[in-house]
């Protein structure tokens, strides 16, 4: 499904169009178009994510840039991660130190799903939590809105009851 | 908070305290259990120091843990103080601690390899540049924990007024990296391929965290001052003191959270309690049964103002890495010192990034008299941050400006650098000032929260100069009077040290071999070996001619750190002698090998290597391989930042003349086209976004400036609709809120503001075109002065793709 890269790997324009390719083909990128990413990465955004850590360095031939499939792999990862709604600190977090293989399998897995459902809201869920005294902790959905607030009183006040006895 | 604890002043209370707080209590849930987010290698950091009679002794252990299912290798650059003695490293893992062995770089690589491929776990130490280090800690199995200590000591520096400070640098800041990128494989694990000009930037290099990602990484400090209660103690993080339990006379220094990350210098400051420059002379013993002598000496105090007229060139860098906060101090650093000057003196300003930019366009020396220092500090606040760091080509350009004086007869030479030093060529700037003789000074003012301070201290030290470091937003004012009073004027020179009273001085050992010259207020230090621990006597010429001559006797406290010490300072010379000579190279490499080994110091050229030869614990084939990404310093604009520069083959242009700062002009077009075009930004502006919104609003919003500038330097008819553009535009860019840190978020925060007041009086324009041209000249003014310098960050990222 991936592409293979020539001998002499391609340039960063060329990676740039493989990868937007690859995204079409996965069906990823009319997700990525709905959301708040572009689909086609630029040249520029390729080298942030190099000094990020999720593009590996690439090899230098002639004095040139040149790029692989492990390239265009980690590349296309980035945009689909990004198409589910993360952040790129939660990118980072996700891929960073994956391997090629670990890679082509979060893609497939990312165009499975696309081809299945439309788009879905992200599959992380923030929590916030209070910690009330030892032992015991508030925890809410970060879109949580409070309701009427004597009644959730009440109920806490019931909780705790509940949890004491 | 027990009643002998005191917190401590912050040093720099404007930078951001709470820049990126970890968040309370947040719980994530990922359900796909191979997509788990896994944490990063490097858990903890831990630095215990104790510091007695200004000498340091400092462990840093860095503790990794494998959250992946199969064995790993971590990899961390990170930095430790300039110019320190490390001299010893242990590798503890499954409960066994494992001494590090000394050995030649390339030897103690293949035994690093060799372990690993076997399967074995190792730990490797490495010295990049006299304060990066590379750890590479090997074939962690899943789940489990390695810890390595690293103990060093280093010399602290001391003040006229009386104050010391001890620096414990955090994280490497990115590095300009010149030069062309070379084929083959490079040499680290780093972002940046090797370049011709830095053959291993691809070892100083490491990956950054995304803004927003907190690594978790925990982080500990605990300071000891032995030895007398230290009295105004100042601490660059939030930290407390308090009494030593088991020595009443010491104070003991820690962070009082848990949750500081590693993304600027801890910095420890506090007056001596004896606060005058008196000479001290101390020694330790080596197994090699002679004696080593530290040596710390001040020129005596004098009244009078000696020296001749001074002719200064002001070298400032305007390089990417200083836009911010950096930047301006570094501006306000030069006019504090232009003040300095006197009637008689001569001066000139040269700025540099990728180009070399005169004062005024010329290349030449002007009187500093009221209406030319006048000038200097108009053209000095108009400079702002935008391409790469060349400085080695700048410095040479003000060398030969001050060489090629036909007039200098009686006139002082003195070149004044200010730079955060953030280059990865430090070698060829060394060469060039090494090699510059002849009565041109050069003093260096360091302007960053991790600055890199090894590197100008060496500079300096190259062009006979001081060095001083500032943080930026700081009081520049009291750090830069001792190096105002410096510049042109030592008041000891041709200083030479022998043996008084029974000690021999060994002939050659002194180190460093030229002893810096004594300028006022400021101690030397140097390190010798002698046949007995006894006095010695110190020679040189005083400013007046006269000899100036002292006799110091050892104190009786002996500090085994004094051989190492000295063994460092031996190697940094047999360093630099292997750079300036390159037909000795393999000679020199050789000594500097042996010295090394002997003395177990480390130097670029051998490290230290601990196999654990227990057991066998991976299939070598499987193991992951994870360079830790580090922090952006504090003081850095991430997202401005953002690729570690390459420049592009810029050709250097001499004498290029600044624009003039952009006063708020009203352009005039045709209405009806203004108005388009600012429909057509502000369409830009608020279409769903590109990858980064900092990259697009980089370039559009000093275009939207000038659109609104159109469109209101005439009355033409306002459309609902463009109203309705620039709330969505406001709406956009109020995520940047949570987004950047410290003063890009203040700087959105009041761009919002003003966008509101523009928003409610166009809401209701009638009789308000005064207020709203007030707005926007508002606007102008924060657009100008943004921290991440918009437009030409644009330029200088389309150039460096």
């Amino acid at each position: 499904m991936v592409a293979q890269a020539p001998a002499a790997g391609w340039s960063l324009d060329e990676l740039v169009a493989h990868a937007g390719r690859l995204l079409a083909r996965l069906g990823l990128a009319a997700r990525v178009r709905d959301g708040r990413v572009s689909p086609a990465p630029d040249a520029r955004t390729v080298r942030y994510y190099t000094t990020l850590g999720l593009i590996d360095r690439p090899r230098i031939d002639g004095r040139e840039a040149r790029y692989g499939r492990k390239h265009l792999v980690q590349l296309a990862a980035i945009k689909a991660l990004q198409a589910e709604g993360l952040s790129l600190s939660d990118v980072q977090a996700r891929l960073y130190g994956r391997r090629e293989a670990e890679l082509d399998a979060l893609l497939q897995g990312a165009a499975a799903q696309a081809t299945r459902t439309p788009p879905q809201p992200p599959v992380t869920t923030a929590w916030r939590e209070i910690v009330l005294e030892p032992g015991l902790r508030l925890v809410a959905s970060a879109d949580w809105a409070p309701s009427a607030r004597e009644a959730l009183a009440r109920r806490f006040e019931a909780a705790i009851d509940a949890l004491v006895l | 908070m027990p009643a002998n604890t005191a917190i401590l002043p912050l040093i720099d209370a404007d930078l951001p305290a709470t820049r990126g707080r970890r968040r309370l209590g947040q719980l994530l849930v990922a359900e796909k259990g191979d997509a788990r987010q896994r944490a990063l290698p490097l858990s903890g950091v831990d630095i215990r120091a104790r510091v007695a009679d200004r000498v340091a002794e400092v462990t840093v252990q860095q503790r990794f843990l494998n959250d992946h299912d199969d064995p790993i290798e971590a990899i961390y650059v990170f930095p430790l103080a300039g110019g320190c003695a490390v001299a010893d490293f242990e590798f503890t893992v499954a409960g066994r601690t494992i001494k590090g062995v000394l050995a030649e770089r390339e030897q103690a690589r293949e035994q690093y390899a060799q372990a690993l491929a076997e399967g074995k776990r190792a730990a490797m130490l490495e010295q990049e540049r006299s304060d990066v280090f590379t750890i590479s800690v090997g074939n962690l199995p899943p789940g489990e924990q390695a810890a390595v200590r690293i103990a060093y000591s280093e010399r602290l520096p001391f003040f006229e007024d009386g104050h010391t400070e001890l620096r414990l640098p955090l994280v490497v800041a990115p590095r300009y990296i010149p030069g062309q990128p070379l084929d083959g494989a490079s040499a680290g694990d780093g972002t940046e391929s090797d370049t011709d000009q830095v053959p291993d930037a691809s070892r100083i290099t490491p990956p950054r965290l995304a803004p927003g990602f907190d690594p978790e990484t925990a982080l500990t400090v605990e300071v000891e001052l032995l030895g007398g209660v230290a009295a105004d103690l100042a601490c660059s993080q939030h930290a407390v003191s308090q009494r030593s339990q088991a020595d009443p006379a010491s104070t003991l220094v820690s962070l009082s959270r848990d949750d500081e990350r590693l993304d600027r210098d801890f910095v420890l400051r506090w007056r001596l309690a004896h606060d005058d420059v008196s000479p001290s002379l101390v020694y330790g013993t080596h197994d090699d049964g002679r004696a080593y002598g530290l040596l710390s000496i001040a020129a005596p105090r004098t009244g009078r103002d000696v020296g001749a007229a001074r002719d200064v060139v002001f070298v400032l860098d305007r390089s990417g890495s200083m836009s911010g906060p950096k930047i301006a101090s570094a501006a306000r650093a030069c006019v504090h010192l232009l003040r300095t000057l006197g009637p008689g003196d001569r001066y000139t300003i040269v700025a540099f990034d990728n180009l070399i930019e005169w004062f005024e366009g010329a290349r030449r020396l002007v009187a500093a008299d009221e209406d030319a220092l006048a000038r200097g500090e108009r053209w000095l606040r108009s400079v702002d941050a935008r391409g790469g760091t060349e400085v080695d080509a700048a410095l040479a350009d003000a060398l030969a400006l001050l060489d090629a004086r036909s007039d200098a007869t009686g006139r002082q030479g003195a070149v004044v650098l200010v730079t955060d030093g953030q280059v990865g060529n430090e070698g060829a700037v060394l060469k060039r000032l090494r090699l510059t003789r002849g009565a041109v000074r050069l003093f260096v003012v360091g302007v960053d929260t991790a600055v890199n301070a090894a590197f100008l201290d060496q500079l300096a030290r190259a062009g006979h100069g001081t060095s001083v470091l500032v943080e930026p937003g700081a009081s520049l004012e009291g750090a830069l009077v001792s190096i105002g009073r410096d510049i042109g004027r030592p008041l000891v020179t041709d200083l030479s040290i022998e043996g008084a009273g029974g000690a021999v001085v060994e002939a050659g050992s002194v180190a460093p071999s030229r002893i810096p010259d004594l300028f006022g207020g400021r101690a030397s230090m140097m390190a010798f070996r002698a046949s007995t621990a006894g006095p010695v006597r110190v020679r040189g010429t005083s400013a007046d001619g006269s000899p100036f001559e002292i006799t110091v006797s050892p104190r009786a406290v002996t500090f085994p750190a004094v051989a190492h010490l000295w063994a460092r300072e031996r190697l940094a010379d047999l360093e630099d002698a292997y750079r300036l000579e390159p037909q000795r190279a393999d000679a020199l490499r050789a000594e500097i090998v042996d010295l090394s080994i002997a003395h177990h110091v480390l130097t670029r050229f051998t490290a230290f290597v601990a196999v654990d030869e227990r057991e066998a614990v991976a299939n070598p084939l499987e193991r992951r391989k994870i360079v830790q990404p580090v922090e952006m310093p504090a003081s850095w604009d991430a997202e401005a930042i953002g690729a570690t520069y390459r420049s592009s083959a810029m050709p250097f242009a001499a004498g290029v003349t600044l624009g003039a700062p952009q006063a708020a002009r009203w352009l005039h077009t045709a209405p009806e086209a203004a108005m388009a075009k600012l429909g057509d930004t502000l369409g830009r502006l608020t279409s769903p976004e590109p990858p980064d919104e900092a990259t697009s609003l980089a370039g559009d919003l000093p275009t939207l400036l000038d659109d609104l500038k159109r469109a209101f330097g005439q009355a033409v008819p306002w459309s609902a609709a463009d109203t309705e553009r620039l709330r969505s535009l406001r709406k956009r860019l109020a995520p940047l809120e949570h987004t950047l840190g410290g003063r890009a978020r203040e700087w959105v925060q009041r761009l919002i503001s003003i966008l509101n007041r523009i928003i409610h009086l166009l809401e209701q324009r009638s009789g308000h075109d005064e207020a709203l041209r007030e707005a926007i000249t508002a606007l102008e003014g924060v657009i100008g002065e943004t921290p991440l310098t918009w437009s030409r960050k644009r330029r200088f990222w389309e150039r460096s793709v």
